[in-house]
C-alpha cells in the first residue's frame, strides 16, 4: 500500500519554556558567566589587596623606625631651632639698631670747644643743645647744624644774655637720615 | 488575513507575548547589580582606602626622612660653625648676664681712656620686634643707664666702641657735654664730659638650655 506523504510548510513551533526551565538555562548560562567574572574581579582584587596590605606593612614599619630615630635627634632639632631662631633675631637686631657715633662726631665738629656748660641731648631724633658762648659762636652752631645732611629743621629756640661775654642758648634741630648700625659698619 | 491555525495548541504558541521573557532580563540586572554592590565595589573601595593609607603613610615617611637629612645635614654644619655659635652665644646669650656687659662696658671705658662713671640695670620685658621669628617672645631687652666720664674726643671714641660691639646695644637717648660734670660734683681730672646714655642690652631666653 501506498503510503501517503504530505508536506508540513508551517514554521516549526517549540513548545514555550516554563519559567523553571527558563531559570534553569540562565543559571547554567548567563549567571554562570556572571559568578566567573564576579569571581576574576574577586581574585585579582584580593592578589593587589595582598600587595597594598604588604606595603602598608612595610611603611609602618619604616615609621615605626624613622620616628625612633627622630625622638633620639629631638633634642638637636630643639636646639638647631634655637639657634637658627637667635640667628634671625640677631641679625633683625644688628639691622635695625641706629647708629650713633657719626652723629656724635658730627655735633662735636659743629660745637666749639669754647662753649660752657653744655649740653647735648638726644632724645626721638631730637636733638637740643643748651650752653653759654659768644654770639658770633652762637650763629656758627646754627650754621653748622643748618649746613650739615644729618640734621634738619634747626632753629635757635633761646637766646639770653647774662650780662658778660657769653649768652645761654637754646638750640633744637632734628636727626635726619640716621644711619642704621649695618649701613655703617657690615 | 487571518493566520489559520489547526489547534488550539499551535493557537497559544502563536498567542505567547514577547514581553514575557522580559523576567530573564530583569533577574539578570538585579544580579549584576547584588554582584556590584556586595562584592565588586566593596573589594575595589578596599583596595582604593587601603591605597589612600598607604599614601598618606609614605607621604609620612617622605617628611620624615626629609626631616632627618635636613637635621643630619644641620647637625654637620653645628659641628663645623662651633666657633660661629660661640660668638653668637657671647653676643646674644641664653641668659641674663649684667656683670659680663658691666665688665664690657668698663674695658670699652678703659681703652678710650674714660672712666664708666655709673651703670644702673632695669627690669627685663620682653622685646617688641617686628620680626618672623617663631621664638621672638624669648627676646628679652634689659635697659641700661650708663654714665661715662672722659673728654668730647674720649667719649666719641667710647661711643664707637660701644656701637661697634657684637652685642647690639640699642640706644634709646644721649646726653652728653660738659655740665653735668660741675653740677654731679665729679673729679675734673677724668675729664670735663660726661655722657649719659639710655640702652639696651638683649638676650634671648633659651629653654633648651
Amino acid at each position: 500500500m501506498v503510503q501517503k506523504k504530505g508536506f508540513n510548510l508551517l514554521k516549526t513551533q517549540v513548545e514555550p519554556q516554563t519559567m523553571w526551565t527558563k531559570l534553569y538555562r540562565w543559571t547554567t548560562t548567563t549567571a554562570r558567566a556572571i559568578m566567573v567574572f564576579v569571581e576574576l574581579i574577586i581574585v585579582v582584587a584580593f592578589g593587589f589587596r595582598v600587595v597594598v596590605d604588604l606595603q602598608f606593612k612595610n611603611l609602618n614599619k619604616d615609621i615605626a623606625s624613622k620616628e625612633e630615630i627622630m625622638s633620639v635627634l629631638q633634642e638637636s632639632e630643639m636646639r638647631l631651632r634655637s639657634t637658627q631662631d637667635r640667628i634671625g633675631l640677631y641679625e633683625q637686631l644688628w639691622k635695625d639698631t641706629p647708629y650713633y657715633s657719626n652723629v656724635y662726631l658730627e655735633i662735636t665738629k659743629i660745637v666749639p670747644v669754647n662753649v660752657q656748660e653744655l649740653s647735648v641731648q638726644i632724645l626721638n631724633n631730637e636733638v637740643t643743645i643748651k650752653g653759654f658762648a659768644d654770639a658770633q659762636a652762637i650763629e656758627d652752631i646754627e650754621s653748622g647744624f643748618k649746613n650739615s645732611s644729618l640734621f634738619t629743621k634747626t632753629e635757635l629756640l633761646n637766646i639770653e644774655s647774662q650780662g658778660t661775654d657769653t649768652d645761654s642758648f637754646t638750640i633744637k634741630t632734628n636727626l635726619n637720615n640716621l644711619p642704621m648700625r649695618s649701613e655703617v659698619l657690615f | 488575513m487571518e493566520i489559520k491555525t489547526s489547534t488550539a495548541q499551535l493557537r497559544d504558541y502563536l498567542d505567547t507575548k514577547q514581553g514575557k521573557t522580559y523576567f530573564i532580563a530583569i533577574i539578570t540586572l538585579i544580579t549584576v547589580t547584588i554582584m556590584l554592590v556586595f562584592a565588586i565595589v566593596p573589594a575595589v573601595k578596599s583596595i582604593t582606602d587601603k591605597i589612600a593609607q598607604n599614601n598618606v603613610r609614605r607621604d609620612y615617611l617622605e617628611a620624615l626622612t626629609q626631616k632627618e637629612k635636613n637635621t643630619k645635614d644641620l647637625l654637620v654644619q653645628e659641628e663645623q660653625s662651633q666657633s660661629q655659635i660661640a660668638f653668637l652665644e657671647s653676643s646674644l646669650p641664653s641668659k641674663r648676664n649684667d656683670e659680663y656687659i658691666l665688665a664690657n662696658l668698663g674695658e670699652m671705658a678703659r681703652q678710650s681712656n674714660s672712666y664708666l662713671v655709673s651703670a644702673d640695670f632695669g627690669e627685663d620685658s620682653v622685646t617688641k620686634i617686628a620680626s618672623d621669628v617663631e621664638t621672638k617672645s624669648r627676646l628679652k631687652q634689659v635697659p641700661l643707664t650708663i654714665s661715662v666720664q672722659g673728654n668730647i674726643p674720649t667719649l666719641g671714641e667710647f661711643m664707637k666702641k660701644m656701637e661697634s660691639f657684637p652685642m647690639p646695644f640699642v640706644v634709646e637717648s644721649l646726653v652728653f657735654g660738659t655740665k653735668d660734670v660741675r653740677s654731679q660734683s665729679l673729679p675734673i681730672i677724668r675729664g670735663d664730659s660726661l655722657l649719659i646714655a639710655k640702652i639696651n642690652y638683649y638676650y634671648y631666653d633659651d629653654v633648651t638650655e
